[in-house]
């Protein structure tokens, strides 16, 4: 014969049969070591004589033990939405962060007739703690989360900044601030770059040196106001008569060198340079006056005029100065000057 | 197998059923509330399990975060039931529930798995009933959810089709919606079916 007390005894379940009123009929030894009292304190007495219910909790309980009755099934109370039913102190049996047992309560009628009930404790707390743990930890993690990303996006933003400056930094260094041209530094990197790259390839590029005619005279008569609107128009007519692939470069004062690539036959160069002369001598209203720029170009030609970068420049300045002697706003290649 | 879905005779026999079940839930909500309640289904449909997140976020409408409880139940007649209650109507029945002036989330979990206790006990109960089958009830569970997180959560798995039961509770001047979700594989429903065609 099975003693089915010896087992209800020895389960982890606090097992209570009480009726609607109330009244205890029967609590297992899990209830009455739970709660520190004798059995006999417990049988025939009201449950509001062994805890103190806040006036929810005892509505919940009636309400819960009226729900068994009616439907004949279980009704269920939940620590995870409730904590707890009966105010067990944790402290009777184990050291916990919360003061109450958490108690997952399963109702279950046990005679109808008599509004009898069989309530079934299982204690949650340890479940709840972790949960509560976890939670925590979740916080902690959305937390240092926030923080993360708000630090990313601050680096982000330092890092945008940087890269302008970064920008700036270089464009002030490369290029001029007048005509946002490239400037001299600019101008030597694009020439090396061009030399060593037709040096194997034994493909030909021109340098043009470029010198406005008369400019000290406009300087001196309109002003240098005037001076520069004059440098910054014949910089926006050299980029448009050349081709994207061409450098522009402000050399100084009214000097602009252009580098001009992919050069097959010495006579294109004629090409180019009577298109530069045609680009500049273009009018120009400025302040209402009509004004009339010409330039002179000298040319070399890499490599047959000179394989580095003094040597192109000083043979194209060489026939720059043949251009200005022959009268101004003409171009002369430098073999062509020598001759 | 038969079709999962319902024929309209059987479609008939259904609601009937879950009138029934839900006039006793309704009389309990209303002693539990001081009130008259009035339990009704004005919907019920059938859809494959696949469907079911779809269908969740279709009766939710404009809802962002929504409740949903869980219950399974097992033995001979066994499944699952959920419910889908949306923050204005949880909160609502709440407030009825427990007159006070302050609720928290607790307070609200609590009252919806009161609430939903009740139907699932009735509803499931008489199934079984019909069907003389004998079932167990596990501990419901409550959540919140987002919709916009509706990928990010666990998919159910283990049964083929839903019933959906849209289930309207007036109490007062409030008319509290909820969805109710049954759970079940195809022998189950199989099983439903054949005894419903009985009656």
């Amino acid at each position: 014969m099975i003693n089915c007390e010896k087992i209800i005894d020895s389960i982890n379940v606090g097992i209570v049969t009480m009726d609607a009123d109330l009244k205890i009929y029967y609590a297992n030894k899990w209830f009455t070591v739970h709660n520190d009292i004798d059995a006999e304190q417990v049988i025939g007495k009201n449950i509001l004589d062994l805890f103190e219910f806040s006036p929810e909790r005892l509505k919940s309980l009636k309400r819960h033990i009226k729900a068994a009755l009616t439907l004949k099934g279980p009704s269920f109370f939940t620590a995870d939405a409730n904590h707890y039913l009966f105010p067990m102190k944790n402290s009777t049996t184990t050291k916990s962060i919360f003061e109450f047992m958490q108690q997952d309560i399963t109702i279950i009628p046990y005679c109808v007739e008599e509004k009898q009930v069989t309530v079934l404790i299982y204690d949650q707390t340890s479940l709840m703690e972790e949960k509560a743990k976890c939670n925590k930890e979740s916080e902690e993690l959305a937390n240092a989360n926030r923080i993360a990303n708000a630090t990313i996006r601050k680096l982000e933003t330092a890092k945008n900044k940087l890269m302008k400056q970064k920008e700036i930094i270089y464009k002030q260094a490369h290029y001029d601030h007048l005509t946002s041209l490239a400037n001299r530094t600019l101008l030597t990197q694009r020439m090396q770059l061009l030399i060593e790259n037709n040096q194997s390839s034994g493909k030909k590029f021109g340098v043009l040196f470029l010198d406005l005619d008369n400019f000290k005279e406009i300087n001196d008569t309109l002003g240098h106001d005037v001076g520069d609107m004059i440098l910054i128009h014949v910089a926006k007519s050299l980029l448009l008569a050349t081709r994207k692939s061409d450098t522009v470069a402000r050399f100084g004062g009214d000097e602009f060198i252009i580098l001009v690539d992919d050069i097959e036959e010495e006579k294109n160069l004629n090409h180019i340079a009577t298109k530069l002369i045609q680009a500049i001598t273009q009018p120009i209203r400025i302040r209402n006056f009509d004004l009339h720029v010409t330039t002179s170009i000298g040319i070399s030609l890499f490599p047959n005029h000179g394989v580095d970068f003094n040597q192109l420049i000083k043979n194209a300045d060489l026939a720059l100065y043949v251009a200005k002697a022959e009268g101004r706003n003409t171009y002369k290649i430098h073999h062509q000057s020598n001759k | 197998m038969t079709t999962p879905y319902f024929n309209p005779q059987q479609e008939d026999i259904l609601k009937e059923l879950i009138n029934v079940s839900f006039g006793l839930s309704a009389s309990l909500i209303g002693d539990m509330l001081d009130n008259h309640a009035k339990l009704h289904i004005p919907d019920i449909s059938n859809i494959a399990i696949h469907n079911l997140d779809d269908k969740i976020i279709e009766v939710l409408e404009e809802g962002y975060e929504f409740y949903l409880t869980k219950q399974r139940f097992l033995g001979s007649f066994n499944g699952e039931v959920l419910f889908v209650f949306n923050s204005y109507s949880a909160r609502a029945f709440c407030d009825l529930l427990l007159k006070q002036e302050m609720s928290d989330e607790g307070d609200i979990k609590s009252s919806i798995l009161e609430l939903t206790n009740i139907i699932t006990s009735a509803c499931i109960g008489k199934f079984c009933e019909i069907i003389h089958g004998e079932t167990i009830f596990k501990v419901p569970s409550i959540e919140k959810r987002e919709i916009s997180e509706m990928d990010k959560y666990d998919k159910i798995e283990g049964y083929d089709n839903v019933i959906v039961i849209k289930t309207a509770l007036d109490i007062e001047k409030e008319n509290i919606l909820g969805h109710m979700f049954i759970l079940l594989n195809n022998e189950m429903l199989d099983h439903l079916k054949h005894t419903i065609d009985k009656i």
